[in-house]
């Protein structure tokens, strides 16, 4: 691949960052760490990221495999519908809607983070296999969600939400 | 949502995610003798070249080569059992810790160097300085470190996922100040998928510094903090 002549490779590191700097380093390798420490201070707080934070325990995916089927009352059945895109579009906003009801309700945050798992699967479900967001919920926001989600998901999960992400 | 029950504990590594330099440690720790040695060559990785600076910087320079001093703080200190597990008791910052001890350190190498005759006339240590600008110094450079260490692990996270390519737009964009359109050119990717790509590697990467910053119970908040002193001394 290049870029006007220069040629790159995936391997080629920026700009001369990882060399080891001195106090006379060029500015540009300055620039990039406090850019990139930057990036690192950008703590959200959204209810999903406390979803990815129970998720990256090293117990997260038993977690939610036994999570799902209880604390956010969804059957394997209907899981799978959503995983899979048998479910059509209005069992998806149904499914959306109960999980929505069940976060407000949550008695415990396993309740309410099992739950939010469902809500998020359920509106990544309706974008990836039938191609409509059903939430007003802005689509930016969502592909944001979808992507910091599915990186600590089983591959089934995440393939789903990266489709979502991916839509148009 | 309501109210959260108590939080779970400091959430150890999974797979997709390196554990915190604390975690780490203690874990490296934890097993047996070669476990301890790859917490030492980890220390020293990270460390060696900030210690080297804030050395070069200081009058302590004129006991030697800093190569040689650093190496012999390493070859003392690492080499002592209770070191490290010090370290992870404690609530400290590791390059606090490893800065004190170093300074430490070099004030026993000068009165080791001492002639009999030099004992017998005290010299007062205050000579030996390390100023302000020297530990701003030190600092600066082990967050630069730390930043070259953590764009290490999240190239490799991505690597061992097969997503290299994801390493690549990130770097490209957020490094080299590509834009979205001139990656389109390069790469010949959509904007849908120039989004995941960045964001995916992104996310690594933060989720590494953030943990490589980490120390013995630090939340999140202090962790932030910690992420803007370092934005500070690297100005």
């Amino acid at each position: 691949m290049s870029t006007g002549g220069q040629t790159t490779s995936a391997s080629d590191p920026p700009s001369g960052f990882l060399k080891q700097t001195s106090a006379s380093d060029p500015p540009s390798s300055t620039a990039t760490a406090k850019t990139l420490l930057g990036l690192a201070a950008q703590r959200l707080a959204r209810p999903v990221d406390e979803l990815i934070r129970r998720m990256r325990q090293r117990d997260g995916e038993s977690w939610l495999n036994i999570a799902v089927p209880t604390c956010a009352s969804t059957s394997p059945e209907e899981l799978a519908s959503l995983l899979g895109g048998t479910a059509s579009l209005a069992e998806m906003s149904a499914c959306k809607e109960r999980a929505k009801k069940q976060i407000a309700i949550a008695p415990t945050m396993d309740h309410a983070l099992a739950s939010l798992a469902v809500y998020c699967l359920s509106v990544a479900a309706a974008l990836a296999h039938h191609d409509v967001c059903i939430s007003t919920q802005s689509r930016e926001q969502w592909d944001e969600i979808f992507i910091d989600l599915s990186e600590c998901v089983p591959a089934a999960w995440r393939e789903v939400l990266l489709k979502a992400a991916m839509r148009e | 949502m309501p109210t959260a029950p108590a939080s779970n504990p400091v959430p150890a590594s999974n797979d997709a995610f390196p554990a915190t330099q604390y975690t780490l440690i203690r874990e490296m720790m934890g097993g047996n003798d070669r476990g301890a040695l790859e917490a030492a060559r980890h220390v020293m990785l990270a460390y060696a070249g900030p210690l080297k600076v804030y050395y070069i910087g200081s009058s302590f320079r004129t006991l030697g080569e800093a190569e040689d001093m650093v190496q012999g703080f390493f070859a003392s200190r690492l080499s002592r059992d209770q070191f490290l597990h010090e370290w992870l008791a404690s609530r400290k910052k590791l390059r606090y810790w490893l800065m004190t001890a170093f300074k430490h350190y070099l004030f026993e190498q000068i009165r080791n160097t001492r002639t009999e005759r030099q004992r017998e006339t005290p010299q007062s240590e205050m000579e030996f300085t390390a100023g302000d600008d020297d530990e701003r110094q030190f600092h600066r450079e082990a967050a630069l470190a730390l930043v070259r260490e953590a764009m290490r692990v999240a190239e490799d996270t991505c690597r061992a996922s097969g997503q290299e390519d994801h390493w690549r737009v990130f770097v490209r964009h957020h490094v080299d100040g590509r834009s979205y359109e001139q990656l389109q050119e390069e790469m010949g990717i959509d904007r849908k998928r120039f989004n995941v790509m960045a964001r995916t590697a992104g996310n690594k990467l933060k989720a590494t510094l953030r943990d490589l910053l980490a120390w013995k119970d630090s939340s999140e908040v202090e962790i932030d903090a910690e992420i803007q002193e370092l934005m500070q001394v690297i100005q």
